[in-house]
């Protein structure tokens, strides 16, 4: 009779593959047999030897396929993310002053006064936008949110200004 | 794994950075209806700030005298008296302005035009928001019927009168290219060595910043940030002209401020065009001007117009956000975008 | 109620017991890099997922992530949902990758298809729970290369182990 295992009995067996592979359960006796000790012994001995004769394990074509895909995910990943410089900090300036200078790691909303009426600023864990303006272009709402330094938001109507600082800017100033 | 700890490091301050910096001043205002950003590098910051706010006042005054819809302002009082016919007195350096607009008019074969000044406010940009406006089609093909063109205008001693009562000016194409010349006089006579003068977009370069120079980013037409950059050197000037500074949409239509004075619409097809200018006392002037033309020229008038304005460096990109760019432009640009692609204008 | 075992329960229950030995070694020893580790235990997962099938080695994986949380006293933190969210991306990837013809693919490119897994798993709830910052992106090729690394070096160890185990002579 054959016992259901524990954890096979627990969960549906998927058996998608290496089903073939799968160790034959074996009785007790046979396990603890004086035998068995010493087919054990002759195995981890073979094992040695073939571990010595393949120091290292050959690898498919597909294994090599995999590598390589792998290799260029990550080459393009430190192209396309290390690339643009990250933004810190967060300039406002309401007409001829800087309003504030505030940091970009906070999640906070500001609303500013100006020439013609409330606008509203979020700031969110590394990106800014604007969010309302009295404006009717709304113009600087459409431009989303800015993440990395140099990116500049203006209303011009309401005469705010957003723009991003970092370490490095890629420019100085803006030609639009 | 050592590597990799010093690049996370790196990254770690590179996001906690933004500190001490070089000796920078920057004044910000608004004025032509845009925003003025004024940087001086490496002067006492006293004389810094004299001198960015000389050249602030400057603009204001510049900026009043030439406003083309307040009704008290020089260029208004002018218009009036075109309008009625008469021949009215103008201000000696007004008169010279008019001057050098009508010459780069003549230049650009009327694709850039201040005196279509009636069909700028038909599409309601003579106004401080631009709001969907009704096209009115014969009222547009009657102010393109009138031609008004600067060639209308005749300027004598202290005096200008217009053979076209349709003349209307509109130097919104001009005063802040104008402006930029100015500014760089007025900072070089105050013993400012290094400055970056933008006005709305329009940049001019004085010396350098620090031991690098000038870096100008362009703005993508269609995303926020900048899509390439170039660095200015002193004396040079670079302008955009772009469909998505002024503009209004309608029925899925995009209206920008940029009218080709032929047909009496803004102009369709493209998305913007840069132009970079050499040093010389028009530079500023040239940057603001020479851009517009190239921008309503049709894809194949545009090399053609761009020599009439004898400009070398050209970057155009068309409707479909194709990029186009002149020999000389392409080795002056680094784009941000590696994987952009550019084809040859000229 | 007595739980009926057979002895593959028990040759798993090893497994899974090795698997946690590993996973605390781990957790203990320093890193040069915080975060970045090289996942010694998924060599165990892969050992089984081959020698018994994908249940078993979830059973491993799983057991392995929630008993070394419990003995480290980190059951229900941020660092057990990390390892949790990870074990579990890394295991759907093993349910599509072990589809893969076993004529050319090997533990190689399990390894390494699991590993970007888990830290894909991992940096998802980094950024979404943990760090709600648009800066996580930065550090997502520093953790893409130790995966690749990593899962490498696993996956060679799994051939390298499961040869020697077909090496030796069956019972």
């Amino acid at each position: 009779m054959r016992r259901r295992s524990f954890f096979s009995s627990l969960s549906s067996r998927s058996g998608l593959f290496a089903r073939r592979h799968l160790i034959r359960v074996r009785s007790l006796r046979q396990r603890f047999s004086r035998s068995a000790f010493t087919r054990r012994a002759a195995s981890m001995r073979a094992a040695l030897s073939a571990a010595r004769a393949h120091p290292f394990p050959r690898l498919l074509a597909g294994d090599w396929l995999t590598l390589l895909a792998s290799l260029l995910l990550v080459l393009l990943l430190f192209q396309t993310l290390w690339q643009s410089q990250g933004a810190s900090k967060l300039r406002i300036r309401q007409g001829d002053t800087v309003y504030a200078t505030l940091s970009l790691d906070q999640k906070r909303t500001l609303h500013l006064h100006g020439p013609q009426g409330e606008t509203e600023i979020i700031i969110d864990h590394g990106r800014v936008r604007f969010l309302r303006a009295p404006c009717n272009s709304q113009y600087c709402v459409h431009q989303g949110w800015l993440t990395r330094a140099g990116q500049v938001a203006i209303c011009l109507p309401n005469q705010i200004s957003l723009e991003l600082l970092g370490k490095r800017k890629s420019y100085d100033s803006l030609n639009y | 794994m050592r590597w990799l700890a010093r690049q996370l490091s790196l990254t770690v301050l590179l996001l906690l950075g933004a500190c001490a910096g070089p000796p920078l001043y920057q004044a910000q205002s608004y004025v032509f209806g845009t925003l003025v950003d004024i940087t001086i590098y490496g002067a006492p910051e006293a004389q810094a700030r004299a001198a960015a706010d000389a050249v602030l006042k400057d603009f204001q005054t510049l900026h009043q005298r030439l406003h083309a819809w307040q009704p008290d302002s020089e260029l208004s009082q002018l218009n009036r008296a075109l309008a009625r016919g008469e021949t009215a007195p103008v201000e000696a350096d007004l008169a010279d302005m008019l001057k050098e607009a009508s010459q780069l008019s003549a230049r650009a074969g009327g694709l850039f035009n201040p005196a279509i000044g009636g069909l700028i406010r038909q599409w309601g940009f003579q106004r401080d928001e631009y709001t969907p406006v009704d096209i009115d089609p014969v009222r547009v093909d009657a102010l393109v019927a009138a031609a008004p063109r600067m060639s209308d205008l005749h300027i004598e001693s202290g005096s200008i009168r217009s053979d076209n009562p349709a003349v209307q000016l509109d130097l919104g194409g001009y005063a802040k290219g104008l402006a930029l010349d100015r500014a760089l006089r007025q900072l070089r006579q105050a013993g400012i060595q290094h400055a970056l003068v933008n006005i709305g977009g329009n940049v001019i370069a004085l010396g350098q910043h620090g031991e690098r120079p000038w870096n100008v980013g362009i703005q993508h037409p269609r995303q926020p940030g900048a899509m390439a950059t170039v660095a200015l050197q002193d004396g040079w000037a670079i302008g955009t002209s772009g469909d998505y500074q002024r503009y209004f949409e309608l029925d899925g239509q995009r209206y920008c401020h940029l009218i080709d004075p032929r047909s009496g619409y803004p102009a369709q097809h493209t998305q913007a065009v840069t132009v970079l200018i050499p040093p010389g006392p028009q530079a500023g002037t040239l940057s603001d001007v020479a851009s517009k033309p190239i921008f309503i020229a049709t894809q194949q008038q545009r090399a053609q117009v761009a020599q009439a304005m004898q400009v070398q460096h050209v970057l155009v990109v068309d409707e479909h956000g194709q990029r186009f760019v002149s020999r000389a432009m392409a080795a002056r640009l680094n784009w941000l975008d590696k994987h952009a692609k550019t084809q040859l204008l000229f | 109620m007595q739980i009926q075992t057979t002895p593959q329960d028990h040759h798993i229950a090893r497994l899974a017991a090795l698997a946690i030995g590993l996973h605390m070694v781990e957790a203990i020893l320093p890193s040069p890099i915080p975060g970045v580790k090289p996942g010694i235990a998924n060599i165990v997962t892969l050992f089984v997922l081959y020698r018994f099938d994908l249940t078993t080695a979830a059973w491993v994986s799983l057991l392995r992530v929630f008993a070394a949380s419990l003995l480290l006293g980190q059951f229900l933190t941020p660092t057990f949902m990390l390892s949790l969210s990870g074990a579990l991306t890394s295991l759907l990837m093993l349910v599509l990758a072990s589809r893969l013809p076993r004529r050319w693919f090997g533990p190689v490119s399990l390894s390494v298809l699991a590993a970007f897994a888990h830290i894909a798993g991992q940096l998802l709830v980094v950024r979404l729970w943990l760090i709600p910052h648009v800066g996580v992106a930065y550090l997502v090729p520093v953790f893409a290369t130790a995966a690749l690394t990593f899962g490498l070096v696993n996956g060679l160890v799994v051939a390298r182990l499961l040869a020697s185990h077909d090496a030796a002579p069956r019972s």
